[in-house]
């Protein structure tokens, strides 16, 4: 929403993203692919989304928004009508991961700047350098991506700019990758009455891929390589790392390392969340910041510490941050200096 | 019809026999299980030995991965051998068109973008029901309706950008790509590649889903549920595959390592035609 601009600024955004879903795309394509997760369009009404650019503009904030589905050709006509309209009201920039987009817009001689979405799936300088070529300007790097690989990858190439993903929404399989479908709950307009008891009705595409197929609780059966049940007494089990979050999401202790690369910007995703938790992860993502920029010279141990405080304190956290949120558990066992990834 | 067999480890060079013309030897979703430029050397020995023909398989990678991919590619170089190079990661192709021209690029399975999760395959025939589908959760005190897709998206789900798009295919033709892989996805695949330029090949019965840095399978020796998710590699995926089941998902997932994948067999002769696939990849195990 517009009236989010001016608080979100004021926390101490210095960019803004959202999603942008037209009525028209909605009805003939659903809310499934236009922006890779379905339900992240924050924004579904031209004008509304031209306020907002205009208030961030006059705090010259910039605003991109993500347009990193993957779209095949019949649908270029709406696509292309829905960037010229989204141009004409001073969009700054695009997130892009089509790569069908990326060539379509260098034909035209795009004149936006166009970073290149998770779904890029960059983890090497010579993908930054296929993506440069395109006329990329920024690669936003998958939350999966060591801080050996980030660190690689800006002192590689100084003149791209990188983003990092800071807060919310791990996704435990690589974003670009990954193949399973998410479908949104949508809540409806209407409520049923139920045995005499208010009833939320809600909808949804996939009524099974709404409660995430990376999260469902699976039952698993243990075979060797050869795809025979195993019969011995230890179990043997994976883990999936999902079902054991319990609470937000969240990469911050990295910005220790992070703070001294050539990072350009770390994001708080939030297209999904509402207007409040938004506000609440940029106030702790720049009080991280602040712990930072106001003790030059601070230990690892004396960041973290501080930080997790915040985090428990921010998101009413009540265990001990032992990594089950965070993005690089590794981090937090990280000696001075180095990275070192898994022997 | 191109029939070949791929192999991710020497041991497997066992499974292959007369009715295969080509091997495919590699991995597509792990760099730590990249062959070494030895391995590779023994896979071109019985290659030159059998007269086959040889694609070699590379996964996406990280700086690290990539010298290896790298030391792979000098190898072929120095042997004067000019196979395919299987590309799952556009830096991989972005060095071979740089430094490697000889060797002959093919798009891999993970960049042509097609829609695989499994719940599609049901979704898509519950489109054509009538009879309307819905959750209700008694402790939530909630209903969920399953809307029913629009029409017309079926194409969307059945193809991709790659296989729509003629500035994609036009670029990847200009990059000297002239083959496709594609899976045999449960509801069936749509392509658009132009006839005679680009061509295709199917992967038949493991199905990528997806994949992932956070190995699963890493520790899972271990019994315990800590979270720390890079665990230490001791190639569990070489002894395990681990099958998961749930009443949401249509399809066995089958996990190998840090990877899943369902199973379809079915192959219709018509979809592939209509498809321009002229190659059919039999994977004798799960890949990794």
């Amino acid at each position: 929403m517009s009236s989010e601009v001016l608080p979100l600024i004021e926390e101490g955004a210095d960019e803004l993203y959202c999603g942008y879903l037209p009525a028209e795309w909605e009805k003939k394509y659903t809310n499934l692919e236009f922006e890779r997760k379905g339900g992240s369009s924050n924004f579904t009404n031209i004008n509304e989304l031209r306020l907002a650019i205009k208030l961030a503009h006059r705090k010259n904030v910039p605003v991109f928004v993500a347009l990193n589905g993957l779209y095949i050709s019949e649908q270029y006509r709406m696509l292309l009508d829905i960037i010229n309209s989204l141009n004409r009201i001073g969009i700054d920039g695009y997130i892009v991961a089509d790569l069908g987009l990326l060539l379509t817009l260098k034909g035209l001689g795009f004149n936006k700047e166009i970073h290149i979405s998770t779904g890029g799936a960059v983890f090497n300088q010579e993908a930054v350098d296929f993506y440069n070529r395109l006329g990329a300007k920024r690669i936003i790097l998958d939350r999966q991506t060591s801080l050996e690989t980030i660190d690689a990858l800006s002192s590689y190439y100084p003149r791209m700019e990188f983003e990092v993903f800071i807060l919310n929404t791990l996704c435990v399989y690589i974003d670009g990758l990954c193949t399973f479908m998410h479908s949104p709950l949508d809540m409806a307009k209407d409520r049923h009455s139920m045995a005499g008891r208010s009833t939320n009705v809600y909808t949804t595409y996939d009524i099974n891929a709404y409660k995430e197929a990376c999260s469902l609780k699976y039952s698993v059966k243990s075979c060797d390589i050869s795809g025979r049940g195993l019969q011995q007494a230890k179990k043997i089990a994976p883990v999936f790392h999902k079902p054991l979050t319990d609470g937000v999401e969240c990469n911050a202790c990295s910005l220790y390392y992070l703070n001294k690369m050539n990072i350009k910007a770390a994001k708080i995703v939030g297209r999904q969340l509402s207007a409040q938790a938004r506000l609440k992860s940029i106030r702790f993502i720049r009080a991280v910041l602040d712990i930072l920029d106001s003790n030059k010279g601070i230990s690892k141990r004396d960041f973290m510490l501080k930080t997790k405080r915040l985090y428990r304190n921010s998101f009413n956290y009540h265990k001990l941050c032992e990594g089950n949120n965070c993005y690089h558990p590794e981090v937090l066992r990280y000696g001075k200096g180095h990275f070192n990834q898994q022997s | 019809m191109e029939k070949a067999i791929l192999i991710n480890s020497l041991s497997q060079l066992r499974a292959v026999n007369k009715q295969y013309r080509r091997i495919y030897y590699g991995v597509e979703f792990c760099e730590r299980l990249m062959p070494t430029p030895y391995d590779l050397s023994k896979v071109t020995d019985f290659i030159l030995r059998n007269n086959l023909k040889l694609s070699l398989v590379t996964p996406y990678v990280t700086p690290r991965g990539l010298e290896n991919a790298v030391a792979l590619f000098d190898f072929l170089n120095s042997r004067r051998l000019q196979p395919e190079v299987i590309i799952n990661d556009w830096g991989v192709l972005n060095v071979l068109r740089r430094k490697y021209k000889n060797l002959i690029p093919v798009l891999g399975r993970l960049l042509n973008k097609q829609k695989r999760g499994p719940t599609l395959i049901t979704l898509l025939k519950e489109r054509k029901n009538s009879s309307p589908v819905y959750l209700y959760d008694p402790k939530r005190r909630s209903i969920v309706y399953q809307n029913k897709l629009p029409k017309g998206i079926e194409y969307y789900y059945k193809t991709s950008n790659v296989l729509s798009m003629p500035i994609i295919q036009d670029f990847l033709y200009n990059l000297d790509i002239k083959r496709i892989e594609l899976d045999n996805v449960g509801q069936g695949f749509l392509s658009d590649l132009p006839k005679g330029k680009i061509s295709a090949s199917v992967y038949v019965p493991f199905v990528y889903i997806t994949t992932t840095f956070y190995c699963p399978s890493a520790g899972c020796e271990d019994n315990n549920t800590a979270s720390l998710k890079l665990k230490p590699c001791h190639k569990e995926c070489q002894k395990y595959i681990f099958k998961l089941r749930h009443p949401a998902m249509p399809k066995v997932i089958y996990l190998k390592g840090n990877t899943q994948f369902y199973k379809n067999r079915y192959l219709s002769i018509n979809m592939l035609k209509r498809a321009g696939v002229n190659r059919v990849v039999y994977e004798p195990r799960v890949p990794s």
